[in-house]
């Protein structure tokens, strides 16, 4: 209220900045992060495909009980509709961010699945 | 280890701890620009690790890009590339950058950074969060280590 308060207030607020490289603040829960395949869970239904805004997640058969599930992040725009619509979830999203990477092909993320021709 | 790669770690040694950054919207819906307006303010604080944000490429060291490249901004974002000062960077955020996200297959776009300019560091993300940002930024000057996806999901 008085004068003085208004003077001290910054010297009892703590410090606001998170030492990011050195301290690790995981994102707060309800985030809505990385999505990652539980490949041993996946049945190869593809339907994380067909909802996939972006075009980001491709399954393709490889043989008869075989698919490649394969997500590129970097087209990925984190909206949860294949952690939503996987019928065994299989997806689920993850706190994960630190996605950077040099070369484009290496934000692509690929799983053997089961699935295949059908 | 090539020239190039040689040459690349000698850029990143001399921009390790000084950064000037020069951030280039080249067709961003402004989630990322947000993102990025974020890094300054004083939870993030990017200037605590040298970086800084610069008003002309002129002035830069590395080109942020954020949004797919949209067709009457092509032109513009190479004049830009090339008004920056050698040795220079150029770091693509947020999935339209990366990819060419939703964005891409529009009338008025030509779809993701990479053809146009020489992408160094990919962060992906819709938008990535202040801190996949600096992740981003410290593996363009080699002070931290990518974890390429394809990587991450073989070993497990």
């Amino acid at each position: 209220m008085g004068l003085i308060d208004v003077l001290l207030r910054p010297l009892r607020t703590p410090v606001a900045t998170r030492h990011y490289p050195r301290h690790v603040d995981m994102p707060d829960r309800g985030y809505r992060g990385t999505p990652e395949l539980q490949p041993q869970r996946c049945q190869g239904s593809g339907d994380c495909a067909t909802i996939c805004p972006t075009g980001a997640i491709a399954v393709e058969p490889r043989g008869d009980a075989e698919s490649r599930w394969r997500l590129d992040y970097g087209l990925c725009v984190f909206c949860g509709r294949c952690a939503e619509v996987c019928p065994n979830d299989a997806i689920a999203t993850t706190a994960e961010f630190e996605l950077a990477t040099r070369r484009r092909a290496e934000v692509v993320g690929v799983h053997l699945v089961k699935g295949g021709k059908r | 280890m090539t020239d190039a790669r040689q040459l690349k770690r000698e850029v990143a040694n001399k921009f390790g701890r000084s950064l000037h950054v020069r951030h280039l919207d080249s067709g961003s819906c402004n989630g990322c620009d947000w993102e990025l307006a974020a890094l300054l303010n004083s939870v993030y604080d990017v200037q605590r690790l040298g970086i800084d944000f610069v008003a002309s490429p002129r002035h830069a060291d590395l080109l942020l890009v954020t949004g797919v490249m949209t067709r009457n901004l092509q032109e513009a974002a190479l004049l830009t590339y090339r008004a920056m000062p050698k040795p220079r960077l150029v770091v693509a955020v947020g999935a339209c950058a990366v990819g060419g996200g939703v964005f891409a297959h529009t009338y008025a776009a030509a779809g993701s950074a990479e053809p146009i300019l020489p992408v160094d560091v990919f962060i992906p993300g819709c938008p990535p969060r202040p801190e996949a940002i600096i992740h981003g930024l410290l593996v363009a000057v080699e002070r931290m280590e990518p974890k390429p996806r394809a990587s991450v999901l073989s070993s497990r």
